[in-house]
């Protein structure tokens, strides 16, 4: 099962969105992999600039919500430059386990090196498709990915083997871009999106292209609405929408309640 | 009517924060797990629930379950019941409407007096004992003195309007208007019963 160019619908399909390319399925994550080895280096200076510093009150509020306590073990699928995990690590304190993944060995890298300079040495590092986590079943108390699942090419495949990953009572927190809610911001949004950010993304990082893939990639990513329902769909309970910042982002929680 | 996620979230964070400063209320939530509470303020149309899980509570706008127990009130009502609450008087708070089984609810209350807030041990970990200690006494140095300042103040200003002003009346010289009514009020009475008296008797001459 493949997310096609229309959120959250998924007809038998060979190919899959690139931004708002359709390119084969087996294209999609050498592409993906593409645009993060070029960002790796400039990924947090782009996000300082690009959200004006906002998208750490995006992880604060993650952070918070996820309430993670001394000894739990949690999983930052898609972790890229460290941001939650390491902030987890502190809160799981030294009988607790955090683990970055990333499935792009150049944000992992990255990743690392920025947890090193924080003193974070022993913080496992595991490069993994989100789509088949090399986990045991029932292995985490929460799993966290921000802003990963929208470059996931099987959506739906990714929330599975999250669900499968946690265990009973444990929770995910996805922390997504999605669809604003405020009546107009949609307009200036989506200036923005497709003026400025590739015009950053050039003087920046000279890389005009890969903040053009991003812009789309939102715009392809499922609403609200339709990501609630893959996660009920692959298992997930209670789950529950938080938007930030009129809906520019979104933060889905759901939790595994099966025993 | 249901309260925006984000006070819900808001709501659960603070809450979770809290029951976390004492590891046995966390055993108690977990023997309640599943367990609902909804809380509503009807003036604002806010309704939010409460469920029980292992590692404290969550709170949602919709009850994932039919509640056990629903309480609303007044927003003064509610600050009153908080005030009760903080200051760890027992009971269930009055002036709250509850519908359902209340020994959930007063399970609940027992947990949040029983977590108690303790400022210094909340703020060691961030500063250091010692310097948690310091904070907390200069903190509450502060507040009294930011008390004692303020009661002075209405005093002084009280005894200005009374003695140099004159807008408020001086207690001696309101004690002395009561007794001029009150001796106004007797000579009344007493004219009053003397011209029945001197009608009664011209009616009988007649």
């Amino acid at each position: 099962m493949t997310d096609t160019n229309k959120p959250g619908a998924n007809p038998p399909s060979t190919t899959t969105h690139f931004g708002f390319q359709q390119v084969p399925i087996q294209d999609k994550r050498r592409r993906v992999a593409g645009v993060f080895d070029s960002v790796a280096s400039k990924y947090d200076v782009m996000n300082d600039l690009m959200s004006l510093g906002v998208h750490r009150l995006w992880k604060r509020f993650v952070i918070d919500l996820a309430g993670v306590r001394a000894g739990e073990k949690v999983l930052d699928v898609a972790g890229g430059t460290g941001d939650l995990a390491g902030e987890f690590a502190r809160q799981a304190g030294p009988r607790g386990l955090v683990v970055l993944s990333d499935i792009n060995a150049s944000m992992l890298g990255e990743g690392r090196r920025r947890l090193e300079d924080r003193g974070l040495v022993n913080l496992p590092t595991v490069q993994a498709n989100a789509e088949c986590l090399p986990f045991e079943e029932s292995s985490f108390d929460c799993i966290t990915i921000g802003f990963g699942l929208r470059n996931v090419t099987d959506k739906d495949a990714a929330l599975r083997s999250m669900y499968r990953s946690l265990k009973p009572g444990g929770r995910l927190l996805v922390l997504e871009f999605s669809k604003p809610v405020v009546p107009g911001l949609s307009r200036i949004y989506d200036r923005y999106s497709f003026k400025l950010l590739p015009l950053m993304g050039r003087l920046v990082a000279n890389d005009e292209d890969s903040y053009r893939y991003l812009a789309e990639s939102i715009r392809m990513h499922p609403d609200q609405d339709t990501l609630k329902g893959m996660m009920q769909a692959a298992g997930f309970a209670r789950t529950l929408v938080y938007n930030l910042t009129g809906g520019i982002v979104a933060v889905h929680r759901g939790f595994r309640l099966d025993a | 009517m249901s309260t925006p996620a984000l006070l819900c979230a808001a709501a659960e964070i603070a809450l979770n924060r809290y029951l976390r400063l004492e590891a046995a209320v966390l055993d108690e939530c977990a023997e309640l797990d599943g367990r609902c509470i909804e809380f509503m303020l009807p003036a604002a149309s806010l309704a939010m629930t409460l469920e029980f899980m292992p590692a404290g509570v969550r709170i949602t706008p919709q009850p994932p379950a039919p509640p056990e127990v629903r309480v609303g009130g007044s927003p003064t009502a509610l600050l009153a019941a908080l005030r009760q609450l903080a200051g760890g008087r027992e009971g269930l708070p009055a002036g709250l409407e509850i519908e359902g089984d209340p020994e959930l609810l007063d399970r609940f209350r027992a947990m949040l007096v029983r977590v108690g807030f303790d400022p210094e041990e909340w703020l060691a970990p961030l500063l250091g004992g010692a310097a948690a200690h310091r904070a907390v006494g200069s903190l509450r140095r502060m507040l009294g003195w930011g008390r004692d300042t303020s009661q002075r103040m209405a005093d002084h200003s009280a005894e200005y309007l009374r003695e140099e002003t004159r807008d408020l009346a001086r207690g001696r010289d309101v004690a002395a208007w009561m007794d001029e009514v009150d001796h106004c009020r007797d000579a009344l009475d007493r004219l009053d019963a003397r011209l029945r008296r001197l009608e009664g008797s011209a009616g009988d001459k007649s």
